[in-house]
């Protein structure tokens, strides 16, 4: 087997995790979730749930990627095999490698819709659709749900997607320094100088509209931050908060994991830990709470913004942030911009998803990166088909709720219970202080331990109770769209099947290795 | 936006650049000692 990669900086892992923990969402979902739970109260419930959510499953998960790098495995499959001795492990850990893969087909698609509007803002493709029901409409024909004169069929999305995919596959062939540490190393510091300066062009847009004298920046930044106290009395604000940390932290992926085994073995991981939260959290309070529905409010009132939200993360990404530049000087570089940092947060993620199941098909079969890159990327091609063309009826929707909101959350139950309980919480904590540069304070030890897993536990049977019967039911789902729910569940069981089959076959190699180092 | 908005968005920024203020420090003060003590972690 090949001497196992290593990353060549510590900047590189955690600009890398960073990378993995900054997507779509720190832009476009946090600031709904702040203004649709509590304003600036919600901070409460968001820092709380950093506390006992956010940061302890992010050191769990760096211990048993670093102990699992030690033992040559760079998948959960086996690092959870090597914490639980028990022939179900694996196929736990193999949730660490089905949820990635799974989300990293529609993500990778999304990612790409995020390309194609940067180069539309800079092209004008969109210009003289100055409203949000016009930009629906462009948005719609061109993702093949709507067709129309701009776009007759899916062909640019696909073009996009392609290109996207293409460039996702060759990160990932240039392994984890040449690859995804140079990818890393340029498009987060990027990232950050769109962000910082679309920070100061919304906070500098005044009243844009004198007729309307109450659409301003300062109303902007009160429809997000203005706090609702009596919110923090509602058990939905909580886990709502607590979802919010889950996602934005990219926490029970099994990505986090595979970055931090090519760790050494008495490498940090308690301050690597903390800086990609600090890092993360930086990119989604401080510029994702202030340019997307701050600039909407100026532009849109609160009654206008409030519609926008309800419709969600991307009817304000996508169609009401192009109206927006339209109507301000140099707009069409700025969208290209605004566009240009979405892609930076989708493409870093989605290459991260990736990786998980290279570092499988390397470890497991001996295969070359290059050839697990190509193979990865020929099968999420196949797979991708039917997401893309069957959008328009759910499919894409049915998996992100059922993988990417779901499964995080019991992959991360299983993985916690299993490393303060099973492993034990006493050799954990002794592997979370192993080489650490900053003291984890003791106080997250009984955090581990009780804390979090009730805290996980709390949120599934919340959302078992008010989620699970209606979406079980399809209700809501039109006749039409039956079929094709129906089929993006076959699908999620099959590759799940297949994963697991692949571990199994895979753990074969496994069996000699001795208790944890 | 009235005073509490404004003192939770000052009051999470200044939590959040902190934070990250603090883990770059140590990051840096790590990276120094490595370099001045190559031997020590090669």
């Amino acid at each position: 087997m090949s001497k196992r990669q290593r990353w060549a900086t510590k900047t590189g892992l955690i600009l890398a995790l960073a990378g993995n923990a900054i997507g779509l969402g720190n832009f476009l979902r946090f600031p709904v979730q702040a203004a649709q739970n509590g304003g600036g109260a919600f901070m409460i419930p968001y820092f709380v749930a950093l506390l006992v959510i956010g940061i302890p499953l992010m050191w769990v998960e760096c211990s048993i990627g670093r102990m699992g790098g030690r033992h040559g495995y760079g998948h959960s499959a086996g690092m959870i095999h090597l914490i639980w001795r028990h022939p179900a492990a694996k196929y736990v850990g193999a949730l660490g490698l089905f949820i990635p893969f799974i989300i990293a087909l529609y993500y990778t698609y999304i990612t790409s819709w995020c390309l194609a509007f940067s180069v539309f803002s800079l092209s004008g493709s969109y210009e003289g659709l100055t409203t949000r029901a016009e930009m629906g409409a462009f948005l719609s024909a061109f993702q093949g749900i709507d067709p129309n004169d701009q776009f007759g069929s899916l062909a640019t999305a696909y073009l996009a997607y392609l290109v996207t995919l293409a460039f996702t596959v060759l990160v990932l062939m240039g392994g984890v320094v040449r690859g995804i540490e140079r990818l890393a190393k340029t498009a987060i510091p990027l990232l950050f100088l769109i962000g910082f300066f679309l920070v100061v062009r919304v906070l500098t847009l005044g009243t844009p509209d004198p007729q309307n004298p109450e659409w301003n920046v300062s109303t902007g930044l009160g429809f997000v931050w203005n706090p609702q106290l009596d919110s923090l009395s509602d058990p939905t604000v909580w886990v709502n908060a607590a979802g919010q940390i889950f996602f934005t932290l990219s926490i029970g992926w099994g990505i986090i994991h595979t970055y931090v085994s090519y760790l050494r073995e008495d490498d940090d991981i308690a301050l690597t830990g903390m800086s990609t939260v600090g890092v993360n959290e930086l990119a989604e309070v401080v510029l994702g709470g202030t340019i997307a529905l701050t600039a909407a409010v100026a532009f849109f009132g609160i009654p206008g913004t409030q519609e926008i939200a309800a419709g969600g993360g991307f009817d304000l990404g996508f169609q009401a942030m192009p109206v927006i530049f339209q109507r301000i000087p140099f707009g069409s570089i700025i969208g290209s911009l605004w566009f240009l940092l979405l892609f930076f947060g989708g493409i870093t993620s989605a290459v991260a998803m990736g990786q998980p199941m290279i570092a499988l098909i390397e470890e497991s079969w001996g295969i070359d990166r290059r050839r697990a890159a190509l193979m990865l990327g020929t099968v999420m091609f196949v797979l991708t088909q039917p997401i893309i063309f069957l959008q328009r009826h759910g499919f894409l929707d049915e998996i992100d709720y059922w993988v990417g909101t779901l499964a995080l959350v019991v992959f991360a139950l299983f993985e916690v219970v299993l490393f303060a309980w099973v492993f034990g919480i006493d050799r954990g904590w002794r592997e979370i202080e192993r080489g650490a540069q900053i003291r984890p304070a003791r106080f997250f030890r009984p955090v581990i331990k009780y804390v979090t897993p009730g805290f996980l536990l709390t949120i599934l049977v919340w959302w078992s109770v008010t989620d699970l019967p209606a979406k079980l039911s399809m209700e809501g789902v039109s006749e039409s769209a039956r079929s094709s729910v129906l089929g993006a569940r076959a699908m999620i069981v099959a590759v799940f099947v297949a994963i697991a089959l692949l571990v199994r076959s895979a753990s074969h190699t496994w069996e000699s290795t001795g208790e944890p180092r | 936006m009235n005073t509490g908005g404004f003192l939770f968005l000052i009051a999470s920024w200044t939590v959040i650049i902190a934070l990250n203020l603090f883990c770059f420090s140590k990051l840096g003060g790590a990276e120094r000692e490595r370099t001045q003590n190559p031997d020590r972690n090669s």
